[in-house]
């Protein structure tokens, strides 16, 4: 009976565990931006890697006490995730990013932050180490416990996501907590922070998010109000309206109505699109470029938000395809625009451009970017509506006579707008077009930029309705097809003519690689193993950038690709002053220090690398990064747990850990090669069909990859007992190490990079065995 | 020196500027504070280090920016950084320019002393300090009434009575007072406003950032002649996200 007990504690911590990995991801996506998601993951193994250092070295005097210490280290879980994260998401949510390159006082809320989602990790943690440590006898079982529970854990969190804001769902996570605690001593303690959660749930629902939120913005607008929040798992989906929040991108400055004004959509507090009553200001936007030039009888709007389909809706005869990935925003959509001529449809962009309903006369892309220019926190976002592949496949929808067309705030120096462009240069020379400047039309107003790209090359008719319109509205012709640039009137003065030379360059020179190679930034156009259409910086031009900018700083340009490297290093640090620094003190005892190091490194670094990139890859299949985060951990974790199991019955002989190791590294070959044909394949699936053959194709793997740890650990326990806290630390260290690593290989490499990483270092690991077990 | 109020504001609102006139008088900022040689000579040291380094060679701006005691616009506890080369936290989620940026701004207006000048964000009334040593007349908008309050106190202790300030949405700029020679925006926005075009006289300059919250911003320099209105880009800028459309 107390066993089952124990069973279920650990069921219910681990589960806890990792729903709280994914539901912080979710929080702090509200509270600061997405950008440190990855820093949950390296955050959660700091705690459980610090964990197994405090009991190396205080292992007889946890040990004789475990009951006691294990009941306090879960309350203390449940404490902190009801009284620490809220406060940590405050703290992140008051981060000044940009300030941290100016002024050290701003790292002070970022680290209170880290420091306090640390605590229930480690507290969380320490209560599993010290049953592992206890129970060793049953080290296998106990082991698939806590998978098991963890598998269950990413779904519960999606669950939880469904129904409650991140701070309920984290609420109640401390009630998982509470209960496990309750079920191993009948402690009022417990009741307590039950009730705790009870209260917490219903009073305290919500944080302020970052003020630099656009959503924080609008809400001190004049007479601001919330009018819908629906949370979800993708994105908690939030209607403002006030008086004062219109909608004027790039609109014409000879424009003297009145903005109306609109109710806009965020989705976690960031811009995602607006509802517009009354579409017809847009005539007066360069966004109105397409349909001057001709009214599409069939249209398709992708990931639209809002703004384009009112446009569209606002000229009789024109159906209107919305394709929108958000199910909260599509029944937005449905209800503020009802029309016959409108259908939504709930998918992602890529994966209706697979298998459209329809082909189009016009395919409109949403807006890119932000004036001026990002400070590149989205480079760590997965795109892949805007790669190579996508456009090839976005082509083939067209009509014969078709017009693509986007939009893009202009930023400086100019990124996103040749990048896109690069993606349509890409595609005209992939369907065998090489005289493109027939193909391009492009004006910009002060603030916007819009292109428009005909299957067909245009005609004088098509030239005299772009030089009528950019003339009446005050636009620059930035491309005449056929022309190329004509800034004749140059009503907007750029700061250098770092657009018109990129332009120029792009569509008339016969190797572009030339552009590329000498341009600041990075405008290739993106492929699907490396989707960040938002990364630009190039780190081999680093001195240059910082040259350009002058007294401004690289910070402002490229925060996300910058923070990844400064977390990385932060997490090392830290990684090595809380798992290895005690474990130094202990003194590390003789006996395959060398192997050791390298077999738990390895395995540590391989599987937080084959985490990081399925979590990557399976965004595109599963629509959204957190889904693919809940359902790559869900079905790694069932996997391992299976996998653990059955290592139990298993000799620990070379020859069997050579073969797991080597079926691992095979795998990950395979799947290097395979994962793209299933994926192109798959993409069309009806959804239920993608998530069972994704979670399915994902356990296989997995259940080898619980086999290396616990076959390890046993051997060690045998042979060299006093190595098993570092064996533990080891791992736990480079775990850490491993999630920011592994992003920052996949942004500069793509990811094979990530994927030959994780392949040398199951290799590794073989080699290392081999001493180990000798 | 005068405050405009919006008249449907109640009760409430005239308690929480009551309120925050008491905090603007006692506690906030050092209104009572006076300028020291030790503040002249910081303020010298940031004309030549940080502005004319940079380029900006106004002499009439270059004497503003070293005339204004910019320490007494910062609030209590943050003086020592009021003449650093970055901008100063001044609450409600606002911010005191860099010097640099206000001076530039201040010389690509082409300020001149008959003109009348519409500042749009009054923050700690800073900006508009300066431009009131260069202009004839300076009427500045603010929406967060606390500061409007407490900025109105500081710059009548400051000596400055050719500023007017209001609390009000700047987006509608002032039409009574219009049409301005110059309109100066410190607050980000995400579109130029129709209004403050309307309200810019035939010749005049407005300079407004725009761009987003949390993103580089860019510095733009408007230009109305007859019906046409022209843009420059100017320099990528970064203001504190501010609360109006």
């Amino acid at each position: 009976m107390r066993l089952l007990a124990v069973d279920i504690a650990l069921f219910l911590s681990s589960l806890a565990l990792i729903a709280l990995q994914i539901v912080l991801m979710q929080a702090l996506a509200q509270a600061q931006g997405h950008h440190f998601a990855y820093a949950v993951i390296s955050l959660a193994m700091l705690g459980f890697g610090s964990s197994g250092a405090v009991l190396a070295l205080a292992r007889d005097k946890l040990l004789p006490r475990a009951d006691k210490v294990s009941q306090l280290c879960l309350m203390f879980a449940a404490a902190s995730c009801l009284l620490a994260l809220p406060l940590a998401l405050q703290a992140a949510a008051l981060t000044d990013l940009s300030l941290l390159f100016i002024d050290a006082r701003s790292w002070w809320p970022l680290i209170a932050s880290a420091t306090l989602v640390f605590l229930p990790f480690f507290s969380g943690a320490l209560f599993l180490g010290l049953i592992f440590m206890r129970d060793t006898e049953s080290i296998g079982q106990r082991y698939a416990v806590n998978l098991l529970g963890s598998a269950v854990g990413a779904g519960v969190a999606l669950l939880l996501l469904f129904y409650f804001t991140p701070i309920q769902a984290i609420a109640i996570c401390a009630a998982a907590f509470a209960l496990a605690a309750w079920l191993l001593w009948h402690s009022w303690l417990s009741v307590i922070l039950l009730l705790g959660v009870l209260v917490s749930v219903m009073f305290i629902t919500d944080i302020k998010p970052s003020s630099y939120k656009a959503i924080s913005y609008a809400l001190q607008l004049p007479q601001a109000q919330v009018v819908s929040d629906i949370p979800h798992p993708v994105g908690r989906i939030q209607i403002v309206q006030s008086p004062a929040l219109r909608y004027g991108q790039g609109l014409s400055l000879q424009f003297r109505g009145t903005l109306p004004a609109a109710p806009h959509i965020y989705r976690n507090g960031d811009a995602y699109g607006v509802l517009l009553p009354d579409a017809t200001v847009l005539n007066e936007s360069v966004q109105a470029l397409p349909l001057e030039l001709a009214i599409p009888s069939r249209a398709l709007v992708l990931h639209a938000g809002g703004a384009a389909v009112a446009h569209l809706l606002s000229h009789n005869a024109v159906q209107v395809d919305v394709v929108e990935p958000h199910p909260v925003v599509a029944r937005w959509l449905r209800a503020q625009y009802r029309d016959d001529r409108l259908t939504v449809i709930v998918r992602e962009g890529r994966a209706y451009l697979s298998a459209p309903l329809e082909h189009y006369d016009l395919i409109v892309l949403p807006p890119q970017g932000s004036f001026g220019g990002g400070v590149g926190l989205q480079a760590l976002q997965e795109d892949y509506l805007l790669t190579r592949e996508s456009f090839r496949v976005l082509w083939d929808v067209l009509h014969e006579d078709g017009l693509l067309s986007f939009s893009v705030y202009l930023d400086q120096p100019p990124r996103q707008s040749l990048k896109l462009l690069a993606l349509v240069v890409d595609t005209l020379h992939a369907v065998g077009v090489s005289d493109l400047s027939g193909h391009i039309a492009a004006i910009r107003s002060w603030d916007m930029l819009s292109v428009v790209v005909s299957k067909r090359p245009m005609n004088d008719v098509a030239r005299e309705k772009l030089a009528a319109f950019s003339q009446t509205k005050g636009f620059d012709r930035l491309w005449a097809p056929g022309e190329g640039v004509v800034l004749t009137d140059h009503f907007h003065v750029m700061e250098d003519d770092l657009l018109t030379t990129g332009f120029t360059a792009l569509l008339t020179a016969n190797d572009t690689s030339v552009f590329y190679d000498d341009y600041l930034f990075d405008v290739r156009a993106p492929y699907d193993t490396k989707p960040y259409f938002h990364q630009f910086l190039r780190w081999d031009r680093l001195q240059e950038v910082k040259q350009y900018f002058a007294s401004s700083t690289l910070a402002f340009i490229e925060m996300g690709s910058v923070l990844v490297v400064l977390t990385g290093i932060a997490l090392t640090g830290a990684a090595i002053i809380l798992i290895l620094a005690p474990l130094a003190w202990l003194n590390w005892p003789p006996g395959r220090r060398l192997a050791i190091l390298c077999y738990f490194a390895s395995i540590g670094l391989g599987f937080m690398f084959l985490e990081i990139l399925w979590i990557q890859h399976f965004t595109l299949f599963w629509g959204h990064s957190l889904y693919s985060a809940a359902g790559v951990v869900a079905a790694l974790l069932c996997g391992m747990g299976a996998g653990s199991i059955l290592s139990i019955r298993l000799r620990t002989s070379h020859k069997t850990v050579t073969l797991i190791l080597g079926s691992i590294v095979i795998m990950i070959i395979l799947s290097l090669f395979l994962a793209p044909i299933f994926f192109t394949a798959g993409l069309v699936w009806p959804e239920s069909l993608k998530w069972i053959s994704g979670l399915m194709l994902l356990t296989f793997p997995a259940f080898f990859l619980g086999m290396p740890f616990p076959l390890a650990l046993r051997v060690l326990n045998q042979a060299y007992p006093q190595q098993v806290p570092w064996a533990w630390g080891i791992n736990g260290c480079f775990s850490v190490i491993a999630a920011p690593l592994a992003v920052f290989l996949v942004m500069q490499g793509g990811f094979h990079m990530v994927g030959w990483a994780a392949i040398l270092a199951y290799a590794l690991a073989i080699l290392a065995f081999q001493s180990i077990g000798r | 020196m005068k405050i405009v109020h919006k008249k449907e504001e109640g009760m409430t609102m005239n308690r929480q500027l009551f309120l925050s006139m008491l905090i603007g008088l006692f506690g906030t900022f050092p209104v009572q504070a006076i300028d020291t040689d030790r503040a002249r000579e910081l303020r010298e040291k940031m004309v030549t280090e940080q502005i004319v380094a940079r380029g900006v060679r106004d002499r009439n701006v270059l004497h503003a920016m070293r005339v204004v005691p910019r320490h007494l616009f910062v609030p209590l506890g943050e003086e020592r950084f009021a003449y650093e080369d970055h901008a100063v936290p001044i609450g409600y989620g606002q911010t005191i320019s860099q010097p640099y940026i206000v001076a530039y701004m201040t010389e690509v207006a082409r300020v001149q002393s008959d003109f009348r000048v519409l500042e749009v964000g009054a923050g700690s009334g800073y900006q508009a300090a300066v431009l009131a040593q260069l202009a004839k007349d300076v009427y500045t908008v603010e929406i967060v009434a606390e500061l409007a309050q407490q900025t109105q106190v500081r710059l009548r202790h400051a000596g400055y009575n050719n500023i007017t300030i209001k609390h009000a949405d700047g987006y509608y700029g002032w039409g009574e007072h219009a049409p301005f020679d110059v309109i100066v925006v410190t607050a980000a926005a995400s579109h130029i406003p129709p209004p403050l075009i309307e309200q810019l006289k035939d010749g005049g300059r407005m300079i407004i950032p725009v761009g987003s919250p949390y993103m580089m911003q860019m510095l733009v320099l408007v230009t109305k002649e007859g019906d046409q209105v022209r843009t420059q880009n100017l320099l990528p800028v970064r203001f504190v996200p501010l609360t109006r459309g």
